[in-house]
């Protein structure tokens, strides 16, 4: 299948139309989208969309793709547009098939493009659903109700939403109970889902042009975001880890891959295995620093300093 | 165009927004003088003063 992702109006995406004599769908800027799901697994990924004369698409199945203007809209507000444009592209740059043109945008660095490219690396990755749908929501729950639940994430960059009523801060991540679920609408915006990993330990890793500084996270308690202890640090042990190479030169791979020459990325430690869970910019580092006594502030003054 | 909200929501981390609006500016005491009331209601709108006080009075 073909995927064209053209301007509302053009007559020469219609000629190119005329011409193919295979499947196709077309991404237009005035025709809304619904992103019926994204589904990453270690094993497997898809990624449904529908659109009013086409519906359950699989854009994992797109062999060739030609970008020229336009843009992905949901039905939804600023918001769901901003998330549909940044999940569609950061899919697409992922894939390795038959691309002309290019998408014009410049987009955000974000959570879905760092993990997918973690995956190419190796990495073992929670399994993911980003949907809108309550039905689908609901059997992911199912689906992990028996191990150890899922959890919500962000989609974008930014800590915070607001609506009529409410400032929402949307840093932490946080368990998605019966009790959400009950809540939840049966149409909601697009939002980002993962099984909970139960990890033996966290992992912070600290990167600055290709030096690794990590540290292994031990939380006592059964809390989704350790960064809610961190303030008083109870029941909460940091110490220095030193990474296995083969992980360090992925981590390297990925921070390279995406133009990053200092950074933090998180891992988990869980049944022997590696899982990357994210990577950031601009993470905390300092409580990594003080606990570990790194004293990476003295190479990075130097690095500074020196203009090196 | 559906106003949807993300799940995200859910997490507990609120704070009511504070509108200001003009019932949070302090009302000085009415007046039943039309000069006085002009120049109270002159404070909420872009262009007091449209009229010449002394033409009011």
């Amino acid at each position: 299948m073909v995927l064209i992702y053209s301007k509302d109006v053009d007559d020469f995406v219609n000629q190119v139309i005329d011409c193919l004599e295979v499947d196709f769908i077309r991404i237009n800027e005035k025709e809304a989208t619904s992103i019926e799901e994204m589904d990453f697994s270690n094993d497997s990924s898809s990624y449904l969309i529908k659109n009013s004369y086409l519906s359950n698409i699989n854009l994992e199945n797109i062999t060739s793709a030609w970008f020229n203007g336009g843009c992905i809209l949901s039905d939804g507000g600023d918001y769901e547009n901003k998330c549909y444009e940044i999940l569609n592209d950061t899919f697409f740059l992922q894939k390795t098939i038959k691309k002309i043109g290019k998408r014009k945008v410049d987009i955000e660095f974000n959570r879905l493009d760092v993990m997918l490219e973690a995956k190419q690396q190796g990495f073992k990755i929670p399994h993911t659903l980003i949907t809108g749908n309550k039905t689908k929501l609901k059997n992911f729950f199912d689906l992990y109700e028996s191990k150890h639940g899922i959890i919500a994430k962000r989609i974008l960059d930014s800590f915070f939403y607001e609506d009529d009523e409410y400032l929402y801060n949307f840093n932490l991540t946080f368990p998605i109970t019966p009790a959400v679920l009950n809540e939840v609408p049966n149409e909601f915006a697009i939002s980002f889902f993962q099984e909970r990993i139960i990890a033996d330990f966290e992992i912070r890793v600290i990167y600055i042009e290709g030096n690794f500084y990590a540290a292994c996270i031990y939380s006592f308690d059964d809390d989704i975001d350790y960064r809610t202890k961190l303030r008083k640090m109870e029941n909460l042990r940091i110490i220095p880890f030193q990474l296995p190479a083969e992980i360090e030169n992925k981590l390297d791979k990925i921070f390279k891959r995406f133009n990053m020459n200092y950074g933090s990325a998180d891992l988990m430690f869980s049944n022997n295995d590696y899982y990357f869970l994210e990577i950031n910019p601009t993470g905390q580092i300092s409580f990594i620093n003080n606990a570990c006594n790194f004293y990476i502030e003295n190479l990075l003054a130097t690095k500074i300093k020196n203009e090196q | 165009m559906n106003n949807r909200k993300p799940i995200n929501i859910f997490n507990g981390l609120k704070i009511k927004i504070q509108k200001e609006n003009q019932s949070q500016i302090p009302e000085k005491p009415k007046s039943k003088l039309v000069a006085i009331k002009a120049y109270q209601n002159a404070r909420n709108i872009t262009k007091p003063f449209v009229k010449p006080i002394s033409k009011i009075i």
